[in-house]
């Protein structure tokens, strides 16, 4: 037959755990809003009863532990696809980036400058002629070369914010690998007696998470807890050691360009979808792209006036070129027309009223060039914007599909490891009842010692 | 499963309605701030192209309607130097009948002869006209003026260069009339007064009625006195005969069409009054010569033959068909008379092959649907029937070709009046009177020209207007569909604040004491 003893023991055991479960109510009430907790929960089991004769009687309870509601498989599911997310959205915003650079439809300033041009020479090829239409053809074309340029500017500098985004990334990243190695640390020596560190597990997951987002890791646990991070085929996290990205300019077709690899070797890294893949992606493919097509349009604009112009002649040059180079970068009105307006030819004779290369090049608008199939150079320019505008569209849907994935998994993960305040309000009653029936057996107890001392 | 509701969970899903809500609001209040469907490219990637595409033609369009505008500038100030010219020309034309008469005397000769002077004068003053700086009569060579005096003579110092420009993607028209036209110091000339247009028949393609100037397609209404009307689209004939054979085909035979009893024209046959109408702002029934109401049950259309051509078959031209086989031609010049016989020919082809190579130094061209022919010196030259088949009256060449010298024949008419010889003064009559054909065909080009102009500049009126309309569906927005749309955004997002307010006031802990 247990003793009072016996049942004070009890009693306090249920306070403590009452204790226990107020506390964790407490921790969970205090990080409702720390981003990357993981709500706890304590796990209650009865104490090995007394074997007594007539049966067992309980010796009260005792807390067993302090488990994290996380649930792995969803938390990498998770990961990888804001991965995906992280690099839609980098290449996303660069295209929005490259859409405000060539405008809207109702500042579509390329396309107005070209159109504008060959008006002036259409003005131009329109009797009655005057001579005063040629500052016209060249203040125009003046206009279209230093709009290329502009274009041209506004490239590079994307692809500089780009690279020095490239270049926060990395760092950014090697910050976290950093930390996670640390993490691993503390967790393997907190853990070492065998209790699990929640929070510090928790902080862990939340910077692997954020480095997911950078780029797509894969997570290897460790018996002694700590976790391995994988990128790009390489180890970069084992236990407490780390190895850093770094990023260097290699020697391209096109230049100097920015490659990334990891400390020790030389062989450029493969990158797996994330922010630093969409935004290497978006320089290498997307920005290129445009710029190639801009170039053919300049190209083709050079080539056709020039073939059209070196046939005309005026009272004092023939044989002049309109425009030199072979890119909306190098693009130039000929230093001669520009310095000397009257060197624009109209004609093939030096004639005032010879017309006839005015007017061809004012419909080169309408001529399909050499070498494009059907389409003239508008058509070209249009089919660049079309480009544009429908990678920027496809993007604009990935990332908005992606993002409720995403939302539907973070969702998914909020209802499983969020916290609660009505849960916790009902536990903090449950815990609160608990140590209060507890309590009321510790005062009965008292009062059976009492009675008992008062009966000797 | 149960879904445990959580802060964080209903955070997120609040947070994420609020902000579709906030968008799709957003996204209507652009729309109807602005009236446009479309702001950036990526608002609607398939229909960027056809927007920006639109945009350029619309500004092509204006361009060309611009040449128009100015091109009128031209073939206007043409238009009134030529009826000047001809003014002046009649005026020389009275003065030489009254000084060749018998009435003329010394002193009036001498009084007409200053008269003459100032003729050409006046006249080197018309064709120096200038439009903004531009002697429009100098050819290419713009800038200087067309006739100047030199060494007592005017002399054309300018180009025989047409100049051209766009009244379309594919259409260029010439507007001036180069001044070598009224020097002929190298050429005399000889101007059939024959029409050699050939009749219309079924094959001929609509693309060269009304003397080449074409049709424009489209669709046709056309009515009975039963009051029945039928609104036919022929946009896709391409002869004459699909034309007839859509509309029989259309009416059910309630109105015949054919070719007039002219064969000049279109005819349609049905219940009287017949009538054919433009349907909308269309010119199709004009352009094929038809948009009228018949007296009786057959309304006749206008001619709209075509123009005469080198392949044009001798037996289609209503003037000659009669005359076949032509005989022989005599022509006399510099002092040879020349039979050349035409009787093998069919085509008008054919008459050019045999005269060219008969008479080395003289053409025959055809100009106008007309045949001219051309001394390559300023000679006279004379041209008649050579037996009875009355060919060369038949062709409208009986006559005497002459150079069309204007200002050398007045020059010529000065001196005779200085020298008061009437018999030269009368033989100034045949130049004088080939000059005035010369302006005359000069005016009547001219005057094609404005029509093409009026044509060009209603066609591209009429693409301004369906572009802009085509640019409107496509990039425009539905004001009606987008004022409702903003209505329900602004609901939307207007329930998602109060909820989203009302949720996060009630938890557990406000009613735990």
């Amino acid at each position: 037959m247990p003793g009072l003893n016996s049942i004070m023991d009890a009693s306090l055991s249920a306070l403590f755990a009452a204790q226990a479960g107020m506390a964790t109510t407490g921790h969970n009430i205090a990080n409702a809003n720390t981003p990357g907790y993981t709500r706890q929960d304590v796990t209650f089991a009865a104490r090995r009863p007394d074997i007594l004769p007539y049966g067992a009687i309980g010796r009260g309870v005792e807390v067993q532990g302090i488990r994290r509601m996380q649930d792995e498989f969803l938390l990498n599911n998770l990961r990888v696809q804001s991965s995906r997310l992280a690099s839609y959205s980098a290449i996303d915003n660069v295209l929005y980036d490259v859409e405000a650079i060539l405008g809207s439809v109702d500042n579509d300033h390329l396309g107005n400058a070209m159109n504008e041009f060959f008006a002036a020479w259409n003005t131009l090829a329109t009797p009655p002629f005057a001579e005063s239409n040629k500052y016209n053809v060249v203040a125009t074309a003046e206009s279209l070369v230093r709009d290329f340029h502009a274009i041209n500017e506004s490239l590079d500098d994307l692809e500089s914010n780009i690279e020095n985004d490239i270049q926060l990334e990395i760092t950014n990243l090697n910050g976290l690998l950093t930390s996670v190695a640390e993490m691993n640390e503390q967790i393997m020596a907190a853990e070492s007696n065998g209790e699990p560190a929640n929070d510090l597990r928790d902080q862990r997951d939340f910077l692997i998470s954020q480095l997911s987002e950078i780029a797509e890791v894969n997570v290897l646990e460790r018996e002694d807890g700590t976790k391995d991070v994988i990128l790009a085929g390489r180890t970069l996290v084992a236990r407490g050691s780390v190895t850093h990205f770094q990023s260097t300019y290699v020697q391209t077709s096109s230049g100097y360009q920015m490659s990334i690899m990891t400390q020790g070797h030389n062989a450029a890294v493969n990158l797996s979808p994330g922010r630093l893949e969409g935004l290497m992606t978006s320089r290498d493919v997307q920005v290129t792209q445009v710029r190639d097509n801009l170039d053919a349009v300049a190209r083709q604009l050079i080539e056709e006036v020039n073939t059209l112009h070196v046939q005309g002649r005026t009272d004092n040059s023939s044989g002049l070129t309109f425009f030199s180079g072979d890119s909306m970068h190098t693009i130039e009105l000929n230093e001669a027309i520009r310095s000397n307006n009257h060197l624009v030819a109209t004609g093939r004779t030096s004639a005032d009223g010879d017309n006839t290369i005015a007017e061809e090049i004012a419909n080169l608008i309408n001529q399909s060039v050499n070498g494009a199939g059907h389409s003239t150079i508008g058509d070209q320019y249009r089919s660049m914007l079309t480009s544009v505008a429908s990678q920027r569209s496809s993007f604009e849907f990935l990332v908005e599909n992606q993002q409720n994935v995403v939302s539907s998994l973070e969702n998914k993960m909020a209802s499983l490891t969020g916290v609660s305040l009505d849960e916790e309000g009902a536990n903090m009653v449950r815990y609160q009842n608990s140590y209060n029936a507890a309590a009321k057996v510790v005062s009965t107890v008292q009062e059976m010692y009492d009675t008992l001392m008062n009966m000797v | 499963m149960t879904i445990r509701v959580t802060d964080s969970y209903l955070s997120s899903i609040l947070v994420n309605d609020l902000n579709r809500s906030l968008g799709r609001m957003l996204e209507q209040q652009r729309m109807a701030g602005s009236m446009r469907r479309i702001h950036s490219f990526a608002d609607d990637p398939r229909a960027i192209s056809t927007i920006q595409r639109y945009n350029s033609l619309i500004s092509s369009n204006e361009e060309y309607l611009t040449n128009v505008t100015r091109s009128r500038l031209i073939v206007d100030g043409t238009d009134v130097a030529l009826q000047n010219i001809s003014e002046v020309l009649a005026d020389a034309r009275v003065l030489a009948l009254r000084e060749s008469s018998a009435i003329a005397t010394g002193q009036s000769m001498t009084t007409s002869a200053i008269e003459v002077d100032n003729q050409i004068n006046r006249l080197m003053d018309v064709l120096n006209t200038t439009i903004e700086g531009n002697y429009i009569f100098s050819g290419h060579s713009l800038g200087e003026p067309a006739f100047v005096r030199s060494g007592g003579m005017v002399v054309y110092q300018g180009d025989d260069n047409e100049i051209f420009t766009r009244t379309g993607p594919n259409s260029t028209m010439a507007v001036n009339i180069p001044g070598h036209v009224f020097q002929g110091t190298s050429s005399s000339l000889l101007t059939g007064g024959v029409d050699l247009a050939p009749q219309l028949d079924l094959t001929t393609p609509l693309s060269s009625i009304s003397l080449g100037t074409g049709w424009q397609p489209g669709m046709i209404a056309v009515s009975d006195g039963a009051g029945t009307t039928f609104e036919i689209d022929v946009s896709s004939a391409t002869t004459i005969n699909d034309v007839i054979t859509m509309v029989n085909t259309a009416t059910g035979g309630t109105i015949t069409a054919g070719l007039n009893s002219q064969g000049n024209g279109l005819a349609f046959t049905g219940l009287a009054p017949v009538s054919v109408t433009e349907v909308g702002d269309g010119n199709t029934a004009a352009s094929l010569g038809i948009n009228n109401t018949s007296s009786g049950n057959v309304l006749s259309g206008n001619d709209i033959r075509p123009n005469a051509e080198l392949t044009t078959s001798l037996a289609d031209i209503a003037s000659i068909n009669g005359g076949l086989p032509l005989g022989a031609i005599d022509v006399t010049w510099q002092g040879t008379t020349t039979t050349v016989d035409l009787s093998s020919a069919a085509t008008l082809g054919d008459l050019q092959t045999i005269f060219n190579g008969s008479i080395p130094g003289m053409q025959l061209e055809i100009r106008d649907s007309t045949l001219v022919m051309i001394g390559d010196t300023p000679d006279q030259f004379q041209v008649e029937s050579a037996d009875a088949t009355n060919t060369a009256s038949l062709l409208g060449v009986a006559g005497t070709g002459s150079p069309s010298r204007l200002f050398g024949m007045l020059e010529d008419l000065k001196a005779h009046l200085h020298s008061g010889d009437k018999n030269a003064i009368r033989g100034v009559m045949t130049e004088l009177k080939n000059i005035e054909d010369t302006v005359f065909q000069m005016m009547m080009k001219n005057g094609g020209r404005q029509r093409d102009l009026d044509w060009s500049e209603e066609i591209l009126r009429q693409r301004d207007e369906r572009l802009r309309s085509n640019l409107s569906l496509e990039q425009d927005a539905d004001v009606a569909a987008v004022a409702s749309e903003l209505s329900r955004a602004e609901t939307s997002y207007q329930a998602s604040l109060v909820v989203t307010s009302q949720l996060y006031q009630s938890n557990l802990m406000q009613y735990l004491r």
